[in-house]
């Protein structure tokens, strides 16, 4: 009897280690996923609406136009909505992200991790991804989330600059792309859980086109945003300046 | 003696008139010495309140080049600082803090506001223990790291209760976001002065979560014995540091407008390279221009009310002497008819006036002291932070500066003194016939 329950326990190791996602096939997927994110060659613009929801201020409705070039590391983001809010927008240039501000007409300096426009999307999220340079992945697992098999990767980051030193995602085994992630402090608090729900194959790419950022520390706090008029035309070089955002203003 | 005697006599003869003009020489040197007390008091209070604070009069920070080029504000080169700060003269220096700070949000359930969280090492920080303004709760327990006292803008924010667990969100030194949970325990009453609102916890603990080990922080402050040895001291650091192998910034062009001097503590040289801590020194004027101001305001209505109520007395005692010395014309007649010189009687007089002024400066003295001890007792609740800074514990505070009563007891004696002579001296301008008459 034992003999044939060591068998059993053999032959399910062997046939779950011959089956599930290792740790390089888990770098691999955070690659795709890069990849994934990534318009090289050609450019991206995009209109988002954003509906942010905020147990103090209520609802309220962005409208951005979006603006990226992933082969330059440049991106623009404008508001258009809400009126108090119109003009403003996020340049990045030359590894340097600013603010302008319509009503004093001055840039100011800004970062990457910062929310943007106090909601619960960072200006990170607006660019294309680089999880494989910024993590490891020190574990991998299969799980299912709703009715969508996953692969669930633990990263942890490679150094100390990253703005979530660890994270999970969820990565649908059906056309590699993010469904869920978490992302965790330093302390290990769960700090934020974004839903993809939606995706668009752009040339060749998926672009989540409805996301939802939930903020795990305020309770009933989350911004919903959704992707339309995708476009990867070529932008003009002079729409990634500051006198672009200034003449719009105008 | 002699004149001495008469005067004496002459100024308990003339009992009602001479208390009249003692009254009148002990309410100016009341007030006088009142107003300085009492602008004396608020000069100091605010001064303490604002240093405490700020932690002293001279602020250190320290930045640091990560390998990617990112700079993190923190001090790991505490030797370089230490060695510094043993370089100055002791006898200057009355004490140095070490803090650490992180700006983020405070979150309670769905309610968040965002605030400043500064890390103090309670052990070696009495006096901010002692200065702080609790209006909630208790400072008792505060070198527990899990404990917080939070600001009266962030506790009002949050809407919440002491021994309620709150949340702090911020990012550490590095850039990663971090939480903390704090169990408040009280509420410090903010300082809107200088516009600070902080709420404090201790270094240990926050290091420990803004990425530091024990022995870093991020800015050290020196408070001084004097403040007048500010720039000195300041030199003293910033050239041993440069002589034990430690980096200042670059110095910054003299057109700098005035903004750029007052956030030179945060500045970045974008131009620099350096290794190990880059230390910038600011102190307590580039802080404090709001406060310095108000402090001259105090300081030119003191002096303004002080030569006011010098002029009032003086010119109410000249009256007061006219008045007597037309009652006494008679009198000085008959002492000229006796064969008395005009300078003997112009001594008697003038010693009738010391005589009045040394009677006169004591007892407003003492009643100034009586008064003063008595606002002292009485406990003001300020509503508004700027009101609790002119304020110690909540009393007013009116110190004793015995150089400046000795110096009114001297001026108003001369006062008391010019105001006898002149009458005097139109007095004996007349012959003495006409005095008789």
């Amino acid at each position: 009897m034992k003999k044939i329950i060591t068998i059993i326990f053999i032959a399910a190791v062997t046939f779950n280690s011959a089956f599930a996602t290792t740790i390089e096939e888990g770098t691999e997927i955070l690659k795709i996923i890069d990849s994934q994110s990534n318009f090289e060659g050609s450019d991206f613009s995009a209109t988002l609406s954003m509906i942010s929801e905020d147990p103090e201020d209520g609802i309220e409705k962005t409208v951005v136009y979006q603006f990226r070039d992933d082969d330059d590391d440049k991106f623009l983001l404008l508001i258009k909505e809400p009126t108090i809010n119109k003009g403003q927008g996020y340049l990045l240039i030359d590894d340097n992200l600013w603010f302008y501000d319509p009503d004093s007409r001055k840039f100011s300096h800004t970062s990457m991790k910062e929310q943007f426009n106090d909601s619960d999307a960072n200006n990170s999220d607006f660019t294309s991804s680089s999880l494989l340079e910024d993590y490891n992945v020190v574990a991998v697992e299969e799980g299912k989330l709703g009715s969508y098999d996953v692969n669930i990767l633990s990263l942890e980051a490679t150094n100390n600059e990253v703005t979530y030193p660890f994270q999970e995602i969820y990565v649908s085994k059906q056309g590699t792309v993010t469904l869920k992630k978490e992302e965790f402090s330093k302390s290990g608090t769960l700090l934020r859980t974004s839903y993809y729900t939606k995706y668009k194959l752009v040339d060749g790419n998926y672009v989540a086109t409805y996301m939802i950022f939930q903020d795990e520390l305020i309770e009933g706090k989350k911004t919903t945003i959704q992707i339309s008029n995708i476009s990867t035309d070529d932008i003009p070089d002079s729409v990634f300046t500051k006198s672009y955002i200034e003449r719009v203003n105008n | 003696m002699k004149y001495f005697k008469i005067a004496n006599r002459n100024v308990k003869r003339q009992k009602k008139k001479s208390n009249m003009l003692t009254f009148a020489i002990a309410f100016g040197t009341m007030v006088i010495i009142l107003i300085q007390s009492l602008t004396s008091g608020f000069t100091i209070n605010i001064e303490k309140g604002i240093t405490s604070a700020l932690g002293g009069h001279i602020y250190i920070s320290g930045d640091e080049q990560l390998d990617s080029g990112k700079i993190v504000n923190k001090i790991s080169d505490v030797d370089i600082l230490q060695a510094a700060i043993n370089d100055v003269d002791p006898s200057l220096i009355k004490s140095y803090h070490k803090r650490s700070n992180a700006n983020g949000n405070l979150i309670f359930h769905s309610q968040s506001t965002s605030g400043s969280v500064v890390g103090i090492d309670w052990e070696n920080e009495e006096q901010l223990r002692n200065d702080l303004v609790i209006i909630e709760g208790t400072i008792d327990g505060i070198d527990n790291p899990e404990n917080i006292i939070l600001s009266e803008e962030a506790f009002e924010d949050l809407g919440i209760n002491i021994r309620d667990d709150i949340v702090f969100s911020f990012q550490t030194v590095s850039g990663q976001e971090n939480v903390a949970s704090y169990s408040v325990i009280g509420v410090a009453q903010s300082n809107s002065l200088i516009g600070d609102s902080s709420s404090y916890v201790s270094i240990e603990g926050l290091n420990s979560v803004l990425g530091l080990d024990a022995n870093q922080y991020q800015t050290l402050t020196l408070e001084l014995e004097d403040a007048n040895n500010i720039a000195q001291v300041q030199a003293t650091i910033e050239t041993s540091i440069e002589e034990n192998g430690g980096v200042l910034p670059l110095p910054t062009d003299e057109e700098d407008d005035f903004m750029s001097a007052r956030m030179s503590m945060f500045a970045t040289d974008i131009n620099q390279e350096w290794e190990g801590t880059r230390f910038t020194l600011s102190n307590l004027t580039d802080f404090t221009e709001a406060a310095i101001t108000a402090l001259n305001v105090i300081n030119a209505i003191a002096y303004a009310i002080f030569f006011i109520m010098l002029l009032i007395t003086m010119v109410g005692l000249i009256n007061t002497f006219r008045l007597i010395m037309n009652e006494r014309v008679l009198e000085i007649g008959t002492m000229r008819a006796m064969g008395m010189q005009k300078k003997s009687v112009k001594k008697l007089f003038n010693l009738e006036g010391i005589l009045i002024a040394v009677k006169g400066v004591p007892l407003g003295l003492f009643a100034e002291l009586v008064i003063t001890r008595i606002a002292s007792l009485i406990k003001i609740n300020p509503d508004q932070g700027a009101i609790s800074l002119i304020l110690k514990e909540n009393h007013l505070y009116f110190p004793i500066n015995i150089g400046f009563i000795l110096f009114v007891a001297v001026l108003v004696s001369l006062i008391s003194l010019f105001a006898v002579s002149r009458p005097v001296n139109s007095a004996l301008k007349k012959s003495v016939a006409d005095e008789l008459r």
